[in-house]
This record gives structure tokens, sequence and C-alpha cells, in this order.
């Protein structure tokens, strides 16, 4: 089972859904690792399958209550792959995707707002090694989820049966137009011809094998009820020309109704036939600045009473600037370019809410370009707070400020072809430009390095 | 000089703005105007970039405000302005600014510096003279089965398949029909490393005196690593098209607001013009506003030769649910040849797709479905107009780099950093390139055993044997009896209307003909 979190209330027997979940995972690795004929097995069979009949039951009252009501919700599923089938698939273990699918979920549990579609529900997907699949949620998170502070919560493989199952289930809950759907993925992927692919837990390229192909996936949703729909995709989509077309299958497809209004869009941590970075034990990169932007950096330029908006076309300005501003962070000699790709954009597509000070991406840089090698940036913001780069470098500066007045300055080691420059402009989420245009400096200066 | 208000809250406190060093490309286009006060907060407007004429944009106050524009490109146009807390002698609160497109603004995505300090284009400007270039592969008429239709096959049109000389450019055109045409490219890239073989497709309107531009595409996805574009007709619907191009759809959705519905007029109209109206209509299309545009019917019949009008009517048919007209808009759509723009192959190959999905018994939508993709397949969707890869550059050439030794023993691929299998995407070695280009041949045999009629395929049978070694017989031998997997591989001329008994795929209709390659 991989519901953790409903709002619908449903329980069975008094056991929140996260413990149902757990329960019945455990039950099923007791049983598979107790051998035919050991005097166990009987009872740890009854006990899978009493766990998985609870379950079952749990999952279908919260199935029937979401037909009864009609409350406009975000669904949310989280998947995360870190243990992959490598006998069979080479693919590589990796362990950022589970820090990522854990980072989202707590922020979907414990930071998700939104004012008119709050969150409805959350499944959650895991591969793992068996440490690593012992998910202790966060203090927020495990009141949310009901569950004592410091249990473990196991939920099911993300194989691609698991996959499969749980979205259906997600698609049909978000039943009615004006909810919300968000779909996280982190693990393997790829990309041929003009298509991307995740890869579950038992996917493989080389033969291609249970792929899900996102474009497809998505345009199969095209008259389901979402009014909003958003694939959140952290993971490589680097260039696998195979010998077949298509190398994956869709998970879903449309009916024949006509087309819903909606706002479809894929972000992701990679373009077509890039590599998605991340440190390893940590969340990757971009899923690090996903909810970054969610939280705080990623508003609209309009509240909507007195809160800030993330939209679509918000969230993909925000991102567009958080990949190098994180390069420049990370210092690896790695360029991360996070992707957007609007699907359909019928609809002003609001992914959340939030009340905090916004934050606003600043790019700045010097005119001429070439000052920039030696210039010391600094940015004043509002609050009079500066914010100073760390040393010149001769690429422009990404950096974070309140919305508002805000003056960057440029100053130079003495003697400097250029003197001290400063602008000042007011900033506006998500993100702003802003360019130093700099004089040459007085003789004088240049020789001696003396102020006149 | 002439004032247009945008009335906000009506109140006495306002900011007048007016444009300098406006581009051609975008004279007189409406965009999407941003006001920034004091506190952030940001009110939105339109305007049209006509130099000389002012916009009023109203504030809540006095203080130091933002003017700014973002363009297509992602390029800012910013300026300051401050509404002063007294009164001019008219009693008014006037702030005035000058958003000026001659000033060097930072590029909002680009990752160099330098990038800013060049003057204002639509996009990164590394302009390449095709002519200087590309140059003739060393062996000067390389007998590769593909340019040997390309050059034999001519059709009604003109197939340039050399160098191709400005000139020809101009004169390629036939504006007597809107019909696409196709410009074929063949030789080696030398702007930069190694010679690399480039080989690609461009499909471009048949305007007479609108030049191609190529350019190096430094954000190469997919496709041969060139960008399509032609010159801008209508710098309105231009702006409105690359909004949407660029994942901007906010934008478009603004501009669309103060936009009226078009008529059927407006289509005839739009005759003189399609290429602006293949924009504005995909711009609509991609926000929903399709309602804004006559029916699909009127569309179709319109643009009854344009790829891109029987896509555009096919989306339309999809949207409001008649399935069964939009298989018959996109079947139309393949039998005209390859959509102009890149954005039309990319609706074509999803809507075919999700139509399969729809019918998923139905062979006729499977082949078409099938058709489109392989076209997709060796598209650089960045294009503007459409690109498709013939290079070998574009047939698997990978090479799997070994994991690092700590990874190895780590079980990660990386010490540090995650993840994953590299492939080589560096330009061919000349030794690449020949292997290359020997698959190249390969597959442009099977090409030829479905495109040639039994005389030509003798001529090549004859080619092959005198040119080439036993194993090139034995591929010959084979021609047709392999698996079918994948490839476009175009062009062909042909005249005459499709074949009912053609089952490889022909395209053609009047004009030049595409066929695909089941190889």
């Amino acid at each position: 089972m991989s519901l953790i979190w409903s709002s619908s209330g449903i329980n069975g027997e008094g056991l929140s859904l996260a413990t149902l979940a757990t329960v019945r995972v455990e039950a099923e690795e007791a049983l598979n690792a107790t051998p035919a004929g050991h005097p166990q097995r009987l009872e740890r069979l009854l006990q899978c399958d009493k766990a998985r009949d609870r379950c079952d039951e749990a999952s279908r009252q919260d199935h029937d209550w979401w037909a009864q009501h009609h409350h406009a919700r975000t669904h949310a599923i989280v998947i995360g792959v870190g243990k992959y089938d490598t006998c069979s698939s080479q693919m590589q273990n990796v362990t950022t995707s589970v820090h990522g699918a854990y980072a989202f979920v707590e922020y979907l549990l414990g930071d998700f707002h939104h004012a008119t579609r709050p969150l409805g529900s959350v499944e959650l997907l895991i591969s793992s090694n068996d440490e690593l699949s012992r998910w202790k949620p966060s203090e927020s998170a495990a009141n949310r989820l009901n569950i004592p502070q410091g249990t473990a919560v196991r939920v099911e493989r993300a194989t691609y049966r698991n996959i499969e199952d749980a979205f259906n289930r997600w698609v049909k809950r978000a039943n009615d137009h004006g909810d919300g759907a968000l779909f996280y993925f982190s693990g393997h992927g790829a990309a041929s011809y003009n298509r991307s692919y995740v890869i579950p837990e038992d996917g493989a390229l080389e033969p291609p094998r249970n792929l899900i192909e996102l474009e497809t996936t998505i345009d199969g949703l095209r008259n389901s009820a979402p009014e909003v729909l958003c694939f959140f995709i952290d993971s490589c989509r680097e260039k696998h020309n195979a010998d077949s077309d298509v190398l994956g299958a869709r998970l879903a497809y449309a009916g024949k109704d006509p087309n819903r209004n909606r706002e479809a869009s894929l972000f992701a941590g990679s373009a077509i036939g890039g590599q998605a970075y991340g440190l390893p034990d940590e969340a990757p990169f971009f899923t690090q600045e996903l909810i970054a932007c969610l939280k705080r950096r990623g508003a609209g330029a309009n509240k909507w009473r007195n809160l800030w908006e993330v939209t679509t076309s918000s969230l993909r300005s925000a991102l567009g600037y958080a990949g190098p501003r994180r390069s420049a962070c990370e210092d690896q000699g790695v360029s991360l370019a996070f992707s957007a790709h609007i699907f359909d954009s019928t609809e002003t597509g609001v992914i959340c809410h939030f009340v905090a000070q916004p934050e606003v991406f600043v790019k700045v840089q010097c005119e001429p370009v070439d000052a920039l090698a030696t210039a010391w940036l600094s940015v004043t913001d509002s609050a009079g707070e500066t914010h100073a780069r760390g040393h010149p470098q001769s690429t422009v500066w990404h950096t974070l400020v309140p919305p508002g007045p805000c003056t960057g300055v440029a100053e130079f080691d003495a003697p400097s072809e250029y003197a001290r420059g400063e602008e000042t402009t007011v900033l506006a989420p998500p993100c702003a430009p802003l360019v130093i245009n700099l004089q040459p400096a007085s003789s004088e200066v240049a020789e001696t390095g003396a102020l006149p | 000089v002439s004032t247009k208000t945008i009335p906000k809250n009506g109140t006495p406190y306002s900011v007048l703005v007016d444009v300098a060093h406006v581009p051609p490309e975008l004279a007189s286009a409406a965009v999407p105007v941003e006001l920034v006060q004091p506190d952030g907060q940001v009110q939105f407007g339109q305007m049209k970039l006509i130099e000389g004429e002012l916009i009023r944009l109203e504030a809540e106050g006095p203080g130091s405000h933002v003017v700014r524009l973002e363009l297509p490109s992602g390029a800012w146009i910013v300026t300051s302005v401050v509404v002063p807390p007294t009164p001019d002698t008219n009693g008014q609160y006037i702030g005035r600014a000058r958003l000026d497109f001659g000033s060097p603004q930072p590029s909002f995505l680009g990752a160099g510096a330098s990038a800013a300090s060049r003057p204002f284009t639509f996009a990164d400007d590394m302009s390449l003279d095709f002519v200087a270039a590309f140059v003739p592969l060393l062996d000067p008429d390389p007998p590769w089965p593909i340019s040997h239709v390309l050059r034999d096959r001519r059709s009604d049109q003109r197939l340039p398949v050399r160098r191709l000389p400005s000139a020809d450019l101009e004169s390629a055109a036939d504006v007597t029909r809107w019909e696409t045409t196709f410009y074929a490219f063949r030789g080696v890239e030398r702007s930069s490393g190694p010679l690399s073989p480039v080989e690609m497709l461009i499909v471009a309107p048949p305007l007479r005196g609108r030049p191609l531009t190529i350019r190096k595409d430094p954000r190469r996805l997919n496709g041969p690593p060139y960008l399509a574009s032609t010159a801008v007709t209508d710098p309105s619907a231009h702006v409105l098209f690359s909004y949407l191009r660029a994942s901007l759809p906010d934008r478009v959705r603004m501009l669309a607001e103060n936009m009226p519905p078009r008529t059927t007029r407006d289509l005839e109209h739009a005759l003189a013009d399609p290429i602006a109206a293949m924009q504005e209509a995909y711009a609509l299309l991609g926000i929903g506003r399709d309602r804004q545009l006559p029916s699909a019917l009127e569309f179709r019949r319109t643009f009854d030769l344009l790829p891109d009008g029987a896509v555009i009517a096919g989306w339309h048919d999809i949207r409001a649910g008649h399935y069964d007209r939009a298989v018959a808009a996109f079947d139309t759509a393949l039998a005209r040849g390859i959509p102009m723009f890149s954005e039309g192959l990319h609706l074509l190959s999803r809507g075919c797709a999700y139509l399969l999905g729809l019918f998923e018994e139905d062979q006729a939508i499977a082949r078409l479905s099938a058709r489109a993709y392989r076209l997709l397949a060796f598209a650089n969707l960045n294009s503007e107009l459409t690109c498709l890869g013939l290079s070998p550059m574009n047939l698997s050439i990978e090479a799997a780099a070994p994991p690092e030794a700590d990874a190895v023993s780590s079980g990660r691929l990386s010490s540090s950093l995650e993840p994953t299998p590299l492939y080589a995407r560096d330009p061919l070695t000349p030794a690449q390139g020949q292997s290359a280009r020997r698959r190249l041949v390969d597959v442009g045999l099977r090409f030829v055993s479905t495109a040639l009629d039994d005389d030509e395929r003798d001529r090549l049978a004859d080619w092959v044997a005198s040119q080439e070694t036993n194993q090139r017989r034995r591929e010959l031998q084979k021609v047709g009896a392999g698996p079918v997997h994948r490839l476009a591989v175009p062009v062909e001329g042909r005249l005459g209307p499709r074949s009912a008994s053609d089952q490889s795929g022909a395209l053609g209709h009047r004009g030049v003909a595409a066929r695909l390659l089941r190889y």
C-alpha cells in the first residue's frame, strides 16, 4: 500500500494509513523471509493476509469517499527509486533519489498550502536498501500522518506495477475539476528521440523494459479532471537511441470526452540529453531548489488576497534562475540546467500559496561585462541588509533578495580601470535583472589607487 | 505623440512610458509591460512597441518604480522611474520612463555573461554563414544513395543538395502556391574542432526574397545542432508565438485578452502571410483560445496546402472531441508533407499518439502515428522551422564511457556526484565519421530499396557492385528483407497524387514528397 495520508480521514480499525502501510510491508517481508515448512510460516501467512485485508479495505473506503465527496484538493504521488534490479538491468543504484522523495513528502505534509485546494492525499513509493527504506518523518510530518514521532514508515516498492496502480488511484481521486495533481519522481531516467522516460525499480534500458513514457502519459490525462497537473521529474534524461521507436508505456489513456481546460506542465532537473545532479545522501539539487521555490522563491508577481501565488509560469521563471545560482554555489564544475515544458495552458495554474516574505532571484552583472572579473559585487536590500559576492568572478552573479527597493554596487581594488558603480532598482518576484553601469576610473585613480 | 491610458485604480499617480531603438523584428508588436511598485507589487499592462507613442500606467503612489518587459528570448528591458510626491503645474503626479532597446540587457537564461554585451536579438545570435561553414566532404561528390536520390529525382520544386549559394535560397521559392519547400544541406562543419559531417533537411515557407537563417544551436537536445528561422513577417504574431515557445503562456494569455476573434475574412486576408497566421494560431491553440480562431473546417480549407494548417485543424478537433475529424486532419497534414514549424511537428506527433491511445486497434492511426514520430525523432525542437537531422551524427553514435573506478567499488557512479552513464556527444573524429558514414550508406540502401523503382534499384546495384566489397553486395541482397524499425530518411521528389497502393508511406502531393523509410 502506498497511500500514506488522505484528508478523507479513513483509517483501518484506528490505525493510520501510514501505519497500515508499514504493517503490511513488514508482514510481507517477514513472510518472504520465512521458508516453506518453517513452524512460523502459517502464522506469518495469516498476519500477512490480515495486513493486506486491512489495507485493501482502507483503500476501498478511501476510494468510495472521494467518489462521493467533491472538494477541490491537491493530490500527490511521490516516487523515489534508489535501488534497481542490478542483476538484470545494469542500472546503478542511487541514494539521492530516495532522499529527494522523502524531502518532497516532508514538504507536502508540512509546508504545502493552497487556499482553495489544500492537500488531499499522498501516495508514496520507495525502492531502496533496507536502512533507507525506513523513513522517519519529522515531527510535523509524523503528526500529520498520525503516528508517534520516531516511528519508521514503510511503503510499497516502486515497481512498474505498483506505480501504475498508485497512479490510477491518484487519477481517480483527483476527479473534480478544480483539483490539483502533483507527480514527483526521482531516480533514473532517459530520453530517446524527443521523448522522456523514467525508470522504475524493475525497469531497464538494455533491453528496454518497464519504462514509463512521460509525454504520452501527460497527454493521456487530457480529459481527466485536474485543473492543474504538474510532473516534477528529478532524473537524468540522457539520450538513449535504442533500436526501437517506442521504449516505454504510457500510464494514462484519455477517454473520448472533449478535452478539459487545464494547465499541464513538466518540470525536470535536466534537459533532454542532460544529466541531473546531487550530493550523496542528500536530496538532489533540483528537488532542493524545487521545494525552495514552492516555499518562498517561486512566487508570481501578484498576490491573491494576502497570499503569494506560485504559478507554473512563475515556477518556470524561478527555476531558470535557480539552476545557475545553485551551480555557482556548489562550485562542483557542473552546470545545472533545469527545464520546464508547458503542455497545455488553458488555465492559469496556481500550484500553491505561501504567506512568508518571498525571495527574489536577482541576476547581477556589470556593463561592460568584462568588469565582472574584477568587481566586488554586493546588493543591499530594502531592510538595509547587504549580500556580498565572495570574490570577483567573470560570470554573472545570481543571488536572493527580498522584494522592494534594492541597490547593487560594484567596487574594484585599486588601481582599476573602472570607477565604483551603483544601481538602484525595485525588485518583484520571482526574478529580476540588475545591471550596474560602470564608468572608467579617472586617470589619477587608475594610476595611483588614490581617491581624488 | 499619442497617449494611451491603461486604467487601473484611478489614482492621480502615473507613469508615462515610451520606447526607443525598437528593432524591426519587434516594431509595432504588442507586448506585456510591468510596473513594479516600490513595495515590489507588480501592475501589468500592454503596449505596442511604436516609437513616439506613450502609454500611461497608473501607479499606486509616489516613489521609485521600475518599468520592465520580458522579451520572448528571456531578455529584459528595464528602466527606473520616480513618481513625484508633488503635483506638476497641471496638478498631475507623473513619472516618465523610456524603455530603450538599444541598451544592453542581461539575457535571462543565457549562461554566459558575454551574451549580454551583444545587441538585442531574439535568441543567441551565433549567426552562421552556412556557405562558409559548410564545405564539401573531401570526396566532392560521395556516392551516397540519399544524395543520389536527392540529386536525380527533382520535382517541380528545386532541391539544392550541395553547397547552397544564398542566391539559390531566394530563387528556390515558389510564391505561386503555398506549399512548403525543402532545403537539404550536406557538408562538413568546420566551425570548431574536427570536421563533422552534417546533413539536414529544413522545411521552409516558399517566400521569395525571405532569407533562411541558420544558426548554431548551443542547446541542442535532439536532431541537428542548428536552428533555422525565417524573417519576421508580422511582429505581433511572432512575439505571441515566441512567448509560447519560451514556455511563457501567461504572457500569451495577457496579449490574447485584447485580441478580437478571428473571422473567415481574417483567414482569407491571412493568405497573404500564412507564416503569421500559423504563428498566431499555434499561440492561441497553446493557451486554449482556439475558439478565437475560425472553425477547424475553415482553417483546413483555407490553408489546404500547408501541413501546419491541417495540424492546427486537427488539434482544434481534438479539443472539441471530434476525433474522427482529427484523424483525417492529421492524415491530410502528413499527405501535405512536413509541417513548416517544429511546433507543428511536435503537435502532429503528440496528436497522433493521443489518437492512438483512444483507438489502439486502429491500424491506420498506428501507421499515422509511426510516421509522425519518425519525423519527430530526428527534429531539433529548439528550431523555429522544422529542422531534421540526416547526418550520421544522429544515427545512434554513442559510446558508453566507463564508470569511474570509485563508482564501481562504491556502487555509485561518482564519489561526489550522481549519476550516470555518459554518452559521447563530442564531434565525431574522422574515424568515427567514416564509420558513421558507412552506416548511413547502409541505411540509405534500405531507403532506396523502398523508394526507387526497379530500374533505379538496378542502377544502384551496379554502382554498389562497382564500388564496394562483397560485404556491400550482401548488404544489398538483404535489402527489404530485414526487420522494420525506425528512421525517417526524407526527401524524394515525385509528382502526382499519393498512390493508395504505396505502402512505404509516400507523402506526395503535387510538390515535393517525403518518403518515410521503414528501416
